[in-house]
């Protein structure tokens, strides 16, 4: 029978590690800027499960971006990863060759931009460009792909999608463009999904069709979500978890419900209340602006802008303090020693 | 797309049409009548060319006259070389001019393409320096002087050799028409390959290049289907000043090659004052010219999809 | 984990100096002042200013740089390189005498013909060699060879020089463009019909020497000298740093010449037609509707003129024949025939600049239309008009050489580059010298202007990303 429960046990932790689809550990990225070396990400342990919505937050310039890049081996040739590892389904991508990384991305991994009207190629058919990919990855003949690219703009809830497939991107509207985004996205039914920005540059009735879709497909197809964003309405909408990014570091992460109504970090708390929403008659700006990562500070990052600042905080790492077993968060207020423990009271 | 060719071809008639006028204008106000230069010409063919002309009508008849005989494809008959018609020469000539252009032509945009795309991609480092100076020098040196330069260097291989690796002057084989097609599209080589670098290099930050490597396309796929392809756009839009440049750089590689081209032609008769063959190869010219614009510009309406599909 | 271990509490408590929170202002510098900085730290602005400052102070100075007048031919000194300053002997160039020596042996065929013995040098001046031999036996006549080298053997001789005419000459005398450098004569005899295979050479080192006429059209000799071979008088020739081109004219005083109307063509054109362009541009994008329309229609008609064509006809119209020179039909021709592009730039610019805020705040405070133009949009053209101004003169400066080689341009006793390098392509395979000099000129400027247009271009590019 002990032999039976051990390996229930091993198979327990074998499923475990095959929910966990990404894993980054101490991800540290450097891009080189005529100014100096940008310490773009200083750091940075996160863990996505098979099937989770992991929003991403930050303002720009936090490193939010570049961690999605990294992830999908994009980084430009100015940037480098200079430690820290990155697996993938328990592969290790540090050290993927061009082949390995294009079989990974657009087949497991399938990406979403920012601005839809860029993101697309000016000179080529909408239809093509979704049919490009799934004769990248898919043993498909020409006629096949362009059914399934189709099929694809259908589910995408395109209007006509057999004559749209042949116009061209700057005949779309920007809602319409991103929505084929995402079906070239996940044309090749990806394990992981990277949606950077992806409804910034849309209007507001548009970026709530395109939640709605982004739902919708994390339902049906069951795959995981990486979403990055600026804005905590969005978020609160579509993800489980949450990392919130400061600085080239993950300062606070954890489930949505517990982050966005008790805040452990004064920036987090900042951030929400520099949030628009109906109740608030106005918003509060966070004053300052974050610490010049080319010469960081050795301390917290958010020490200059920081109500709560304390002397412990201007110098040395600031170390991950777990609340509970989802919910960690970088700040010293969260110490047993330290007294004003509640820093969303007053912010 | 059709009404959009219509209503081109409508203004490059107007064009042409300006073209003629300007220059039988031009001529009009040489200094005395054009036929009562120090030339010496027998007595029939300059009545002939009174009457063809009307140079003793008024000048509003002498210019419907001459539009008329423009509309005919009719320029008239040389002065200096007597009994032939300026339609003959251009018939016998262009070709020849033609021939050397479109080879030229195809020399420097296919060199073009090559050395911007080699050029981009070793961007900042020894490849892209050297080609970056070398068309740098091209753009500095008049078409004469490389004409002369590669004539005087390929003349010394030739003798040091022993045989004649490529003739230097003359027309007739493959072989003559590879120098002068060199030297003729050199500098137009240099200045779209400079543009095909360029082009590249703003292609290769576009959101959409990220996009086509986030789908996991090979790096062939991505570099032919995606950036040379959006990078080709602008080289395209250049072909039309480079086609007049080639035109008219023809001229005088045409007299130094000794190539029995329209340009020769026109340069000698430029020299000897032949005021019909001048007039007669203004307006051609001018006209092929403003064919060649439009044609550049159906051929770019017809490969990017944003100008073909919007109108 | 360290975070359970004990801290010191006042660690915990608020922080007192905080830095200061500052707001970066990028400090913005005035025009001018930027661009120098930026044109400063470029390697080619630097080159080709040094390089165009050069060019237009040896324009300027000129004569006053190198004092040869360039329009005089010195023939005796035709197609020459590079020559320093020499003193030469004034000769008195007589008409050629040969020596003549019949005796009845000369007459006689011999069987086999000797060479010729006792070779003298009579005359050995750059101006003129002559030598002598005695006679030999059976000989009709005599070829000579001239050679840089010492001949090896017969067939090492080459080419004769040139043989003599009259029977039972024994002398040869050579004008042939002689240096002051050793030189081979060798002579061989011959029957009429065969040549014989033995030879005579004899090494001569020709004086430097001026002939008596040359001289005085030069006015290194009083008018009034006859005599020269009684009271013999040196006078010391002036250098040909360049050399001279073939027709014996000094390369540099010509180039300096060339300089002088290149850069005046398209210095002043360019100036011209952007300024036209300017003006015009101006006005189109500023007046608008109806106004623009047309103005831009003009200006798209002139474009689509064949260029160089016109140029060549404008010339023609302007009553100016081949081979006579027009500077000024030339610059007016180039203004006329390519302001519209200066013309299309500057009004995209107006149009765009038009829609700016600070524009409509200016024009609801009330400023006029001339004061707008000249506080808010000539300022922000400045680069682009820079620009433009960079690469116009380069384009001036080809068409000027293009018309000038084609016989439509600059023309003798004036010159320019161009027709420097006109000349130069006829005399190519003697002495290319006379190509490579202005052709390097014309290059060289060319060079400068691009390079200086995209240092331009880069530092107003950098300006506006900043």
């Amino acid at each position: 029978m002990s032999e039976s429960a051990s390996s229930v046990e091993l198979s327990n932790q074998a499923t475990a590690a095959a929910n966990q689809l990404l894993r980054i550990d101490q991800l540290t990225v450097h891009i080189n800027t005529p100014h100096g070396v940008v310490q773009a990400l200083r750091g940075i342990d996160l863990q996505l499960r098979a099937g989770e919505a992991l929003a991403l937050v930050g303002e720009s310039g936090s490193g939010k971006s570049i961690t999605a890049l990294s992830i999908s081996g994009l980084l430009p040739e100015s940037a480098a990863m200079v430690g820290g590892d990155i697996f993938f389904a328990q592969q290790r991508v540090n050290e993927f060759d061009q082949r390995a990384w294009n079989k990974l991305r657009g087949s497991r991994i399938g990406m979403v931009f920012q601005n839809p009207m860029s993101s697309f190629n000016p000179s080529m058919r909408v239809g093509d460009q979704i049919a490009e990919v799934l004769r990248a990855h898919r043993d498909l003949s020409k006629t096949a792909a362009r059914l399934r690219s189709v099929q694809l703009l259908e589910r995408m809830r395109i209007a006509d999608a057999a004559a749209r497939a042949h116009q061209y991107p700057f005949e779309f509207s920007g809602g319409m463009l991103q929505r084929a985004m995402i079906a070239m996205a996940v044309a090749c039914e990806p394990q992981l999904l990277i949606a950077d920005e992806p409804t910034t540059a849309l209007d507001v009735t548009v970026q709530a069709e395109v939640l709605d879709l982004l739902r919708e497909l994390r339902r049906d197809s069951g795959m995981a979500l990486l979403l990055i964003t600026h804005d905590l309405g969005i978020v609160a909408q579509i993800a489980d978890r949450v990392a919130v990014m400061y600085a080239g570091q993950i300062i606070e992460q954890g489930p949505v419900g517990a982050l966005l109504h008790a805040p452990a970090h004064p920036y987090t708390a900042a951030l929400q209340a520099a949030a628009p929403t109906i109740a608030q008659d106005f918003l509060q700006a966070i004053p300052g602006t974050p610490p010049d990562l080319t010469n960081p500070p050795s301390g917290c990052g958010f020490y200059a802008r920081c109500k709560h600042a304390m002397r412990i905080c201007m110098d040395g790492a600031v170390p991950n303090f777990e609340l509970n077993a989802q919910h960690a968060s970088r700040c010293w207020l969260l110490h047993p020693q330290c007294k004003n423990s509640e820093p969303s009271v007053d912010v | 797309m059709w009404r959009y060719i219509l209503r081109r071809l409508l203004s490059g008639v107007v064009t042409i049409w300006f073209i003629a006028t300007a220059t039988f204008f031009a001529m009009h106000f040489v200094p005395g009548d054009p036929l009562s230069s120090e030339r010496a010409m027998s007595p029939e063919i300059r009545k002939n060319l009174q009457i063809k002309y009307g140079l003793d009508q008024p000048l509003a008849h002498q210019y419907i006259l001459f539009l008329r005989n423009m509309l005919h494809g009719d320029f008239g008959i040389s002065f200096t070389q007597q009994n032939r018609r300026v339609n003959d020469i251009i018939r016998e000539h262009f070709p020849v001019s033609a021939l050397l252009g479109i080879v030229s032509l195809i020399i420097a945009t296919v060199g073009a393409v090559l050395w911007g795309a080699v050029s981009a991609h070793y961007r900042r480092r020894w490849p892209d320096s050297a080609i970056m100076l070398l068309v740098i020098v091209a753009v500095s040196l008049p078409g004469f002087v490389t004409a002369a330069l590669v004539q005087w260097l390929v003349l010394a291989l030739n003798r040091q050799w022993g045989f004649t690796v490529l003739p230097v002057a003359g027309w007739g084989t493959w072989k003559h028409l590879l120098l002068p097609a060199w030297v003729l599209g050199l500098s137009t080589m240099a200045y779209m390959t400079r543009l095909m670098r360029a082009s590249l290099l703003e292609v290769a930050h576009a959101d959409y290049l990220r996009t086509a490597r986030a789908k996991g396309l090979s790096a062939h796929r991505i570099f032919f289907r995606h950036q040379l392809r959006n990078a080709l756009l602008p080289v395209i839009t250049v072909l039309g000043p480079a086609i007049a440049a080639i035109t008219t750089g023809g001229f005088v590689v045409e007299l130094m090659f000794a190539i029995p081209g329209l340009g020769r032609y026109f340069v000698e008769a430029v020299q000897q004052l032949d005021y019909t063959v001048i007039m007669g190869t203004t307006v051609f010219y001018g006209a092929f010219l403003v064919l060649m614009v439009l044609l550049v510009d159906i051929i770019y309406g017809v490969v990017d999809p944003r100008i073909r599909v919007a109108r | 984990m360290n975070t359970q271990s004990n801290i010191p509490a006042e660690l915990f408590e608020p922080a007192v100096a905080r830095p200061t929170l500052d707001v970066a202002v990028a400090s913005a510098l005035p025009f001018w002042p930027a661009l120098r900085r930026q044109l400063r730290s470029d390697a080619r602005a630097i080159v080709s200013l040094l390089v165009i400052f050069i060019l237009v102070i040896a324009a300027v100075a000129g004569r006053g740089l190198w004092p040869l007048d360039p329009a005089q031919q010195i023939l005796g000194s035709a197609a020459q390189g590079s020559m320093r300053a020499q003193r030469a002997l004034v000769v008195r160039t007589t008409i050629d005498e040969p020596i003549i020596e019949l005796s009845p042996a000369a007459l006689l065929p011999a069987p086999q013909l000797a060479s010729p013995q006792h070779l003298q040098v009579l005359e050995a001046t750059t101006e003129r060699v002559k030598f002598r031999w005695k006679l030999v036996a059976g000989a009709h006549s005599y070829r000579i060879y001239r050679n840089t080298h010492a001949p090896r053997d017969h067939a090492d001789l080459g080419l004769p020089l040139g043989f003599t005419t009259a029977r039972g000459q024994v002398s040869f005398s050579d004008g042939l463009l002689l240096r002051p450098r050793d030189y081979f004569y060798s002579v061989v005899a011959s029957d009429g019909a065969d040549e014989a295979k033995t030879f005579a050479t004899l090494t001569i080192t020709p004086q430097p020497a001026i002939g008596l006429l040359e001289a005085q059209l030069q006015g290194l000799v009083a008018a009034d000298v006859h005599d020269v071979t009684s009271a013999p008088q040196t006078v010391l020739l002036p250098a040909h740093p360049l050399g001279t081109d073939h027709l014996g004219r000094d390369l540099l005083a010509r180039l300096l010449q060339g300089a002088r109307v290149s850069l005046f063509i398209a210095i002043s054109a360019a100036l011209l037609y952007v300024a036209l362009g300017l003006v015009y541009g101006a006005v189109a994008g500023f007046a608008g509707g109806a106004i623009d329309h047309w103005m831009m229609r003009i200006a798209d008609f002139v474009i689509a003129l064949p260029f160089l064509l016109f140029m060549i006809l404008l010339r023609i119209a302007f009553g100016i024949a081949p081979g006579e020179s027009g500077v000024m039909p030339l610059v007016i021709a180039l203004v006329l025939l390519s302001w519209p592009s200066t013309a299309r730039l500057v009004r995209g610019q107006v149009l765009q600049l038009r829609e700016e805020p600070y524009i409509s705040a200016a024009q609801l405070a009330g400023a006029g239309n001339l004061y707008i133009i000249f506080r808010h949009l000539l300022p922000n053209m400045l680069g682009v008009i820079l620009v433009t101004l960079a690469f116009a003169i380069p384009n001036a400066i080809f068409t000027e050489a293009f018309l000038s080689f084609i016989g439509m341009g600059v023309t003798p006793p004036a010159t320019s580059w161009g027709a420097m390098s006109s000349d130069g392509v006829q005399n190519l395979l003697i002495h290319p010298t006379e190509l490579i000099w202005p052709a390097l000129c014309i290059s060289v400027t060319v060079l400068a202007f691009n390079l200086l247009g995209d240092a331009l271009r880069d530092a107003l590019d950098m300006k506006v990303q900043r």
